[in-house]
């Protein structure tokens, strides 16, 4: 069963892939624009201009440049940078393990605030502390990451001056730009876990826990908890993938050397091979963490085993 | 339940979390060439070194001069590359790698080069290294290398090494602004050249006063003292520049005291900059001209009237003072006061929109006309708004305006490629700070289609370029100024104010009028 599964879920990704790397060819290039003009600047001739176009392969037809481009990638050929004029492996190779720590930190105290404070949530149901903690996070998803990154910047870095504004050298630059990022999923995770663990906690078996004697934080964590898990584990995978996709605004807040900076730069200057690189990377974060999510229902709902 | 199954719960919940982060360690590791480290850093001094942190709002994109070419990127590299000359901050030219330079005659051109100069990785500099570097920037084969280095060398036919500390430029052609453009061109080790090519950016060596000794794109760069180097030694032992796009972080961090200095302040922080006890706000006029370009080629601006009438309509010292906070000067002429070449006396053409629409009935547009008008949005200062200040005070002479904003990307495709406007906001910077260069878009730089076209000022600047007596190229590029200006080739607005945030511990900082910021005699007071 478990073989089976990986299986079409492997032959679903490689359709997705090609999906999302011709969806992404096409798009970068019909967005207005002319990269080797961005690239060349305002001084190139216009003979210098052509000369790049035909050194580049950009006047031939778009099917014969998507071609050379799948014939590429399936290589391991991921294309030359037009801006940075360097392997755009190299420069995502750069910019993810930046964007990949910041996520792990992002998510792990979204993970770590927000099911307790959802299971708090549930068990005090229609209390004022509940109001409380609903209120805090309908205000956490509805801010704009971008202002209250803005806001934390203003409050801790240059009012008390005790983090710093931007950069990831120390432990001490993570801490905005991950509270930021941590703010929206914390509030997403808590709204999710309080409404998935009230439906649990009315069902008939947690009804029998109590019934048996067992403690309450037993009944709540080692039998409701267990049956809400499916539905919270999918969205922590898809907001971890989103992450690690690069959180373009702020990555360009806090001056984070990221994928998310590294991809609007490539938008900005029509870098077409980096866009594309850096979207099929994000495409494969995209099918491996929905793909492990899937996997990961096996263990949460032994069910699923047996069918 | 017992403790297993509880376990089991909670491994089930971070499994996600788990798998993902294996997913991540089998991502290739970080090439080792992404944060380039090109020699281990010095020993620490016995005194606390002086490290003054920068904020810059653009990337360089590239540690390898051939490749950056964005000017914060010729400014920052500039501290660890030097060219054969420079200029000073009167924008006079100066020698740096070249002691002096002559003109035996007017096809060739010698320079006598500095000896006793190391690169950073113990290389000499010599006349061979001048030959490798100038035949790197110009061999169409290095694709890396942008083609606008090349361009601005292009007259060079040939490089003769006369002994290890002279060479000879030979040129196709007559031309002065070679040695104002070489000092665009860094000057960079044959042998480690050679060896990296397109990696050069990975290990980057140059002869300046400090060298690279870390670049993270998007991130940081940091340069450290050089030792070896041949002059005057810098007061400043480390460098960071700090790259930051987004204005409120980077004037945040000013603000907070981890940087010392920001470029590109934005004018709606100017008064609180100014409050600031601990900050200052520093400030000259750039050489860019900011203009309204005007399509020449077909009516209604192929008529001087017209555009004149233009001109006329514009109110600049309403812009100025209502959106850039007074801070630049007026445009009194087609380049920079700076420019050797700028004439004297020329009319300026005052807010007068009584005079416009005179004008606009005398070309037979007394019923007004209608313009396709572009400005870019976050490209220069206030863009887009000064844009729509424009669009404001041409309709009440009639005008009727198709706008059209958009990024940089885009605006420049639709004007380069498209043709697209009628009239667009632009901004022309003389990197080089010589008449040749500031004034190409009306002589031999014109390329894309709707630039003003003069025959007598094509050949007025052809000459000057050739001229070897250089009191008679400084008339030939004045009347070309004053032909161009008379018969408003532009809407001639405003010189772009250089804008910078620096805390008052700075010192011996000074904007220049070409936008390089250049720490080579800054400090930090107590």
């Amino acid at each position: 069963m478990k073989a089976s599964l990986v299986l079409s879920r492997f032959g679903q990704a490689i359709v997705v892939l090609i999906g999302v790397s011709l969806l992404v060819f096409v798009i970068v290039r019909v967005i207005p624009g002319d990269p080797v003009r961005l690239m060349a600047g305002e001084q190139a001739s216009e003979e210098r201009i052509q000369a790049i176009r035909t050194n580049l392969g950009l006047d031939l037809p778009l099917w014969q440049q998507y071609m050379i481009y799948l014939n590429n990638a399936l290589h391991g050929d991921f294309g030359w940078s037009l801006r940075y004029q360097r392997p755009t492996s190299e420069l995502i190779a750069g910019a993810f393990p930046a964007t990949a720590k910041l996520a792990l930190v992002s998510i792990g105290l979204a993970i770590f605030v927000g099911i307790p404070v959802g299971i708090i949530s549930a068990v005090k149901c229609n209390t004022a502390i509940d109001s409380f903690v609903m209120m805090l996070m309908l205000i956490g998803q509805a801010m704009p990451t971008f202002w209250w990154g803005l806001v934390l910047i203003v409050l801790f870095s240059v009012t008390l001056r005790i983090l710093p504004t931007s950069g990831d050298a120390t432990a001490k630059h993570f801490v905005l730009p991950a509270l930021t990022l941590a703010t929206y999923i914390t509030a997403l995770i808590v709204r999710l876990t309080r409404s998935t663990m009230i439906e649990v906690l009315d069902e008939d078996y947690v009804r029998v826990a109590r019934a048996k004697g067992l403690r309450e934080s037993h009944v709540v964590v080692g039998h409701a908890l267990k049956n809400a898990a499916l539905p919270i584990a999918t969205v922590i995978g898809l907001q971890f993938a989103n992450l690690l996709g690069g959180a373009v605004i702020t990555e360009t807040v806090f001056g984070w050397p990221g994928l998310g900076t590294l991809a609007v730069n490539a938008i900005y200057n029509r870098d077409y091979p980096l866009v594309q690189a850096i979207v099929l990377l994000m495409a494969v974060l995209f099918v491996v963490i929905n793909t492990v999510v899937d996997i990961s229902y096996l263990y949460l709902d032994p069910r699923l085993n047996e069918k | 339940m017992n403790r297993a199954d509880r376990r089991k719960v909670f491994g089930s919940i971070l499994l996600t979390l788990v798998l993902a982060l294996a997913a991540c360690g089998a991502q290739p590791p970080a090439a080792p060439t992404e944060s380039v480290a090109t020699q281990p850093p010095a020993p620490a001094p016995t005194a606390a070194p002086m490290e003054i942190r920068v904020g810059v709002a653009a990337d360089p994109v590239s540690m390898d001069p051939r490749v950056s070419i964005a000017q914060s990127g010729f400014a920052m590299l500039r501290h660890a590359f030097e060219p054969l000359v420079f200029r000073a901050s009167d924008m006079s030219l100066v020698p740096v790698l070249a002691e002096s330079w002559s003109r035996p005659d007017p096809l060739t051109w010698q320079f006598n080069l500095r000896k006793g100069v190391k690169f950073h990785n113990g290389e000499d500099f010599d006349a061979e290294a001048v030959k490798y570097t100038i035949e790197s920037y110009m061999n169409p084969d290095n694709a890396w290398v942008n083609t606008q280095f090349a361009g601005y060398i292009s007259v060079i036919e040939g490089v003769e090494v006369k002994d290890p500390h002279t060479v000879l430029l030979h040129t196709s052609k007559p031309s002065n602004a070679l040695v104002n453009n070489l000092a665009l061109i860094a000057m960079l080790p044959k042998e480690h050249g050679a060896a990296s090519g397109e990696l050069f950016t990975n290990a980057p060596i140059g002869t300046g006063p400090w060298r690279i000794i870390e670049y993270t794109p998007n991130s940081r760069m940091l340069l450290e003292k050089f030792d070896g180097y041949w002059g005057q030694k810098p007061k400043i032992d480390k460098i960071e520049f700090r790259i930051l796009p987004e204005n409120a972080t980077r004037v945040a961090a000013l603000e907070s005291g981890e940087l010392h200095l920001i470029n590109n302040l934005p004018t709606d922080t100017l008064s609180r900059i100014e409050s600031n006890p601990d900050l200052q706000v520093l400030s000259t006029s750039s050489n860019r001209v900011i203009h309204v370009g005007l399509e020449f080629n077909r009516p209604p601006f192929d008529d001087v009237r017209v555009r004149q009438a233009m001109n006329y309509a514009t109110d600049k010292q309403a812009i100025v003072e209502d959106l850039l906070g007074g801070y630049p000067d007026i445009a009194t002429g087609p380049m920079h006061p700076s420019v050797a070449g700028f004439p004297s006396g020329l009319t300026p053409y005052d807010y007068n929109p009584e005079k416009a629409k005179q004008l606009l009935e005398e070309a037979g547009y007394g019923d007004g006309i209608t313009v396709k008008f572009g400005y870019p949005t976050g490209r220069y200062l206030m863009d887009k708004q000064v844009g729509e200040a424009i669009i404001g005070q041409w309709e009440q002479i009639g005008i009727t305006i198709e706008p059209e904003t958009a990024e940089w990307g885009t605006f420049f495709n639709n004007r380069a490629t498209l043709l697209k406007y009628d009239a667009w906001l632009y901004g022309f910077g003389a990197v080089t700070s010589n008449p040749d260069y500031a004034l190409q878009w009306f002589g031999r730089g014109r390329k894309w289609g709707g630039d003003y076209e003069n025959p007598a000022v094509d050949e007025l600047l052809s000459k000057a370029d050739a001229e070897v007596d250089q009191a008679k190229a400084i008339a030939m590029y004045e009347e070309a100024c004053r032909i161009i200006w008379d018969e408003a080739a532009w809407v001639f607005l405003y010189y772009q104010p250089d804008l910078y945030g620096a805390s008052k511990k700075l010192q011996g900082f000074e904007p220049r009028t070409d936008e390089y910021f250049l720490l080579f005699n800054a400090s930090l007071s107590q």
